[in-house]
């Protein structure tokens, strides 16, 4: 196996792990604003579990990109492809921004989704303008999830 | 569209205010403005109305599944007014059962406590009144920590006296324990090793069993009774309807009393407001109460805003609901809703798009509205999915997607060929925000301000065209042509609007510098690509997770389990995304162009119907059946 290879798993993994682990956080957050508000009005159900899922799109972005990675490479196929080190390094590169900008902003996202919870606990009816406000935080980890596909697709190899 | 509205000033002789307002109600045709004083006076309705939600909501517990999916409530209007004494004595009677079954129910409770407490001591042989002193000795009973029972033993052994270990409970191991007075001092002491702790129990002739049989058979015939009692509120589910009916009557009522007017010593003066096309059977309904009446319709003045009515197709008419979650329309500009109505089944299917996706989405929607009958808000939304689903089909076509497997014939695979659907993707945005630019031309070309529309909006909508123009070999001059000429309209006119030379000046290039806001709007339709391609993957990865278990008899039911999970998975959070994100599109780029919002709905003095779902209003002397 390459060295290449090795590079390129690694920033797959990466983009997983750590837009994941902004997720969990960012949903966690959510979920806990949440069950403080359902606590006394449980009727909110509804509109609290859509501002808590908010945050947890950034894990699928950054399993997306693992998997088009994975399968640019081949490997679901089964095979290992040979890749030289300064190719794995190009993968490495491209997984880079989801892994970065989607860790921060599911957590950053959460902040508003927060706020955006607290705000439905005042006036249920505001609940809608709260999750645009939140999905405007997520627009720069699809621009990343985005940008970092478009890499993946065309890096020749 | 946004339907007109005038101003309704209106006079009636005293004696003919309950029937006006009643008739008023009747129809929903005017929607009064608060004029002189605030009669918000509590009435005897409220609480009448509080209990009967609550019976409400007590008798639904006993209603049988069966008897729940019922056809739609419909009762003429004049059964709708009676107010019907017989309900008022259901409610009672209702009432009484229900507080026989509260009280059945503490009775059992405090039985059963009872009968928790005994419990621990069943064992011992004796009668209770035989515990405490006699002349030689003291027995005690109460409970020692289980853990403690071989000191407890010693103690005892060492000291002198004789123990029973009973029954254990939450609260330790029961025991009895008899010793001699002279001994008593000693045991204690030493007893509080074993944490003893004593238990008074009252003082009785019978034994603890006994005392417990006794209860069960008294907690039996409370059972009894409270069964008996919940069967005959039971029955009460029938006439579920009846509450229901006098739940709306009653609501109805208390609205028409508060309805805000003004008394003078003679006449009864209201404002309104009513549909420029229902002004008639506004004095129709009038004129079926009295002749004598001072009626004054006119346009609003400048300072007031009146209130909203969208009327819109039925296909559209759903999507009212978007629009009004982010702001109801000013009453004075164009309605968005037939354009939003296109473009937000357009970029849902886009989002979501797969063939068997879709179908689910509208086959759930469309069970949902049959099924349970849902009412306003929640409908028109499944409405809205219901069509989104469709649209999601017609683009799971085009993409040539099925649960995630690519077939062909397809127009475009977006797994496969990511940039061509990039492109595509931009050019819808590019066309999304051109429809609202023309919207907002539109507005202007009807308010008369014809080169408003040519300076501020046909100039961008050359431009946006000009430059997408660009990227098409054949056709480049021609977009060159076409963006220069928007620009140097913009350039020229741009400040027009500004004081001195300076500002006209730069006014055109900051306007020329919107290009930048245009160019970020348009970009950031490139999340249609990424939603796309989220769905599509995911619902590949769970395929390809799916194909990994086949072979054996159980590996088909695994796989089977897979794919149904992982689809379902897939569904919920692709409709989440392309929901929150459609309506971003929506909200924030295109109404960016011309929506104003800032109205407010129109909301006649009506029936309130919340249970019943249809009042027969007889037609009015050939007016439209309104209800």
């Amino acid at each position: 196996m390459s060295d290449g290879l090795l590079i390129a798993i690694i920033g797959a993994a990466l983009a997983a792990i750590l837009s994941g682990i902004g997720s969990a956080v960012g949903v966690q957050m959510g979920g806990r604003a949440a069950a403080g508000v359902l606590s006394e009005k449980p009727e909110l159900f509804g509109r609290l579990i859509i501002l808590q899922a908010l945050p947890g799109t950034q894990g699928i972005y950054g399993f997306l990109t693992a998997i088009i990675l994975s399968n640019r490479l081949g490997l679901l196929g089964g095979i290992a492809p040979q890749l030289t080190t300064s190719q794995g390094w190009l993968f490495f590169g491209a997984c880079m921004p989801i892994a970065i900008v989607g860790f921060l902003s599911a957590i950053y996202q959460a902040r508003t989704a927060v706020s955006a919870i607290h705000m439905t606990a005042k006036q249920p009816k505001s609940s809608v303008g709260g999750m645009i406000m939140t999905a405007v935080v997520e627009t720069y980890a699809i621009l990343a999830l985005l940008a970092g596909l478009l890499l993946i697709w065309n890096i020749p190899f | 569209m946004i339907v007109p509205v005038k101003k309704v000033k209106l006079a009636v002789l005293n004696d003919y205010q309950e029937d006006l307002l009643q008739n008023l109600q009747r129809y929903g045709i005017l929607m009064l403005i608060p004029v002189g004083e605030d009669s918000a006076a509590d009435l005897p309705e409220d609480a009448l109305l509080e209990r009967t939600e609550k019976s409400l909501r007590l008798i639904k517990e006993y209603q049988s599944k069966k008897e729940q999916s019922e056809a739609p409530q419909v009762i003429d209007y004049e059964e709708f007014v009676r107010f019907d004494e017989n309900r008022k004595e259901l409610l009672l009677k209702i009432e009484t059962y229900s507080e026989e079954i509260n009280n059945l129910k503490n009775e059992i409770k405090n039985i059963e406590d009872a009968i928790n407490f005994y419990l621990p001591w069943k064992s011992l042989p004796i009668e209770l009144s035989l515990l405490g002193r006699t002349r030689y000795t003291i027995s005690r009973v109460g409970f020692i920590n289980p853990y403690r029972i071989k000191s407890f033993v010693a103690v005892l052994d060492a000291v002198g006296g004789d123990y029973l270990l009973l029954d254990t409970s939450a609260e330790g191991q029961a025991v009895a324990i008899v010793c001699y007075y002279t001994d008593e001092a000693a045991l204690l002491d030493e007893l509080k090793n074993a944490e003893f702790h004593e238990v008074i129990l009252p003082s009785n002739v019978k034994t603890p069993a006994a005392i417990i049989s006794e209860k069960e058979k008294e907690l039996a015939i409370t059972q009894e009774k409270l069964n008996k009692a919940e069967m005959a509120l039971s029955k009460y589910s029938e006439s579920i309807q009846e509450l229901e009916l006098l739940s709306d009557q009653l609501d109805t009522f208390i609205e028409l009393k508060q309805a805000p007017i003004a008394k003078m010593p003679r006449t009864v003066y209201l404002e309104g407001w009513v549909r420029a096309d229902r002004v008639d059977i506004l004095k129709r309904s009038i004129q079926e109460v009295t002749d004598i009446y001072d009626l004054e319709i006119t346009d609003a003045d400048s300072e007031e805003t009146p209130p909203t009515v969208m009327e819109n197709k039925r296909y559209v008419e759903p999507f009212e609901t978007i629009t009004e979650m982010f702001s109801v329309p000013d009453p004075y500009e164009a309605d968005p809703n037939p354009a939003l109505s296109f473009w937000f089944v357009f970029l849902f299917g886009m989002m979501m798009g797969d063939v068997a996706y879709g179908i689910i989405i509208a086959f759930f929607s469309f069970l949902y509205i049959k099924l349970k009958k849902p009412k306003d808000t929640s409908l028109k939304l499944l409405k809205v999915f219901l069509y989104s689903g469709l649209a999601t089909v017609l683009w799971g076509a085009a993409f040539g997607s099925y649960f995630g497997f690519t077939l062909k014939p397809n127009l475009i695979e977006p797994i496969n060929d990511p940039l061509k659907m990039l492109i595509i993707s931009l050019i819808v945005g590019g066309l999304h925000i051109i429809t609202g630019i023309l919207i907002k031309a539109y507005s202007n070309i009807r308010n008369k301000r014809y080169l408003d529309a040519v300076f501020d909006q046909f100039s961008w909508i050359f431009i946006l065209i000009g430059a997408g123009m660009l990227f098409i070999p054949d056709l480049n001059t021609v977009g060159s042509a076409l963006a220069l000429t928007g620009g140097f309209i913009i350039l020229l006119t741009g400040g027009r609007k500004s004081k001195g030379i300076f500002g006209k000046v730069f006014g055109g290039l900051g306007g020329l510098y919107n290009i930048t806001s245009y160019l970020s709007d348009i970009l950031s339709y490139s999340r249609i690509l990424a939603l796309c391609l989220s769905t599509a993957t995911i619902g590949w990865v769970m395929n390809m997770l799916a194909g990994m278990f086949k072979g054996s008899i159980l590996g088909y039911f695994v796989s089977a389990i897979i794919f149904l999970i992982g689809h379902s998975f897939n569904i919920v959070m692709g409709i989440l995304s392309a929901y929150v994100h459609d309506s971003r599109l929506q909200y924030i780029e295109f109404f960016n162009q011309f929506y104003q919002g800032g109205g407010y709905e129109f909301k006649p003095l009506a029936l309130k119907l919340k249970y019943i779902d249809k009042v027969k209003v007889a037609n009015l002397q050939g007016g439209i059946n309104y209800e």
